[in-house]
């Protein structure tokens, strides 16, 4: 049996340029991007001409002039694109938008210490690493070390972008210290011959048309993650 | 209770209809109980709205609520078959076909999840809609329906929520003219009469 996944976050990052300053819920909600009782219950942690802070329901918003960050824990997830296609298609058309990421990370436990340095020890052998890889093979206990971080990226090149799609495998000590394990899917997409004025219409055809498929893939790795504590 | 719980029963054949409606009845075994709020499969809801057998999984849906459907089972859209982390999360979405008074039924297409590849009808209860979603209830209407565990703070809990999509106008007119071109084309097309006496 998989273990189970006990905390999940999915996020859009949106890469170019943004005014922080109008992304405040009362500007969601005449625009119908949220509803009245969303907008009732959302949380300003600041709205600013450098930086926005808000919480929209299960939604998180992070915005700084270079950079927008959507994310939630709660599925389904395709409210993320939505939102953002929303914001971006329909009110935001000409903001600049170069680059941007679909990312996914899960929190989940292995049954055990030992099957949690096992792990560690399939993904990141100790043996290459000569003798400071035979002392962390002995180690145990309070001493006993190992993986601390592991990265494979996919590189990806299309007609009009390029990125990659980058999973990092690390512990979770904020689930357990001993057995928490967290994975993290980045899918990077950068569009290839952007001009300024271009606005924001061609990286959001990427976003709608990669979104579900990348999610496939986060998806993938997770269950080749988690086949290994099985 | 445990999420292997979390089971469809098989196909639920009306004898006397045999052939012509197979239902599906999605039975959680324990999880989808009233308080999930789905009557799981209205028989008059499914009489009138399931087609006489399903055989593949719709791709496009029309605002009068018909839908194209792949040729095979395996579609030309990419099929979210992949089983979800640890298989316990399902996800569907859903078409609003008629609203009554303290009901709507929906046509539903597997996301993930589910091993089905052909759409099915369930009806929801009203009240099962956030309050923030009722304006967006109205037949065309687009909503996501999961169903799973979740683990908040420790504690391992069900959960069954509607969200209604609200979608980019942009992308409803690029589906709009995508419908259009495809019902041009559509007619367009000269069929070859069947012609009866042929040998060939």
């Amino acid at each position: 049996m998989l273990p189970e996944i006990e905390r999940n976050n999915w996020s859009i990052v949106l890469i170019g340029s943004f005014n922080p300053a109008i992304f405040h819920p009362s500007w969601f909600l005449v625009n119908e991007v949220i509803s009245k009782e969303t907008a009732e219950s959302a949380e300003v942690h600041v709205v600013h001409s450098e930086v926005a802070s808000v919480t929209l329901g299960p939604l998180r918003l992070d915005v700084q002039r270079n950079r927008f960050s959507l994310q939630t824990e709660q599925s389904p997830e395709i409210s993320l694109l939505d939102f953002v296609l929303r914001v971006f298609g329909d009110l935001l058309p000409h903001s600049q938008i170069t680059q941007f990421g679909i990312n996914r990370t899960v929190y989940f436990r292995a049954p055990s210490s030992d099957r949690r340095t096992q792990l560690g020890r399939t993904f990141a052998p100790t043996a290459p690493w000569g003798a400071f890889g035979e002392r962390i093979e002995g180690s145990q206990g309070v001493t006993l070390g190992g993986m601390t971080n592991v990265s494979m990226r996919e590189v990806l090149i299309e007609a009009s972008w390029s990125g990659h799609c980058e999973a990092r495998l690390m512990p979770a000590y904020e689930i357990d210290a001993d057995t928490g394990i967290q994975t993290h899917v980045n899918n990077h997409f950068e569009l290839k011959g952007y001009k300024e004025g271009d606005g924001a219409m061609a990286a959001l055809e990427v976003l709608k048309n990669e979104f579900e498929p990348r999610m496939d893939r986060c998806e993938e790795i997770i269950l080749a993650v988690l086949g290994h504590l099985e | 209770m445990t999420a292997s719980a979390l089971k469809f029963s098989g196909l639920d054949v009306d004898t006397d209809e045999q052939n012509q409606t197979a239902v599906r009845r999605l039975a959680f075994q324990e999880l989808a109980e009233p308080s999930a709020g789905t009557r799981v499969f209205s028989r008059a809801a499914v009489a009138t709205a399931v087609t006489p057998r399903p055989v593949s999984t719709p791709f496009a849906f029309f605002s009068d609520g018909s839908s194209l459907r792949a040729p095979s089972p395996i579609g030309l859209r990419a099929w979210r078959a992949i089983p979800t982390s640890a298989g316990k999360t399902f996800e569907w979405e859903g078409l609003v076909l008629e609203i009554q008074d303290a009901s709507f039924s929906a046509r539903l297409r597997n996301i993930k999840g589910a091993k089905t590849d052909y759409d099915e009808v369930a009806e929801f209860d009203l009240a099962d809609v956030p309050p923030g979603d009722r304006d967006l209830l109205q037949p065309g209407g687009i909503f996501r329906w999961v169903v799973g565990l979740e683990s908040r703070s420790g504690t391992r809990q069900r959960y069954s929520r509607i969200v209604f999509r609200r979608l980019p106008a942009w992308t409803s007119r690029s589906l709009k003219k995508s419908e259009d071109e495809l019902k041009a084309l559509v007619s367009g097309i000269q069929w070859i009469k069947n012609d009866a006496t042929s040998t060939g």
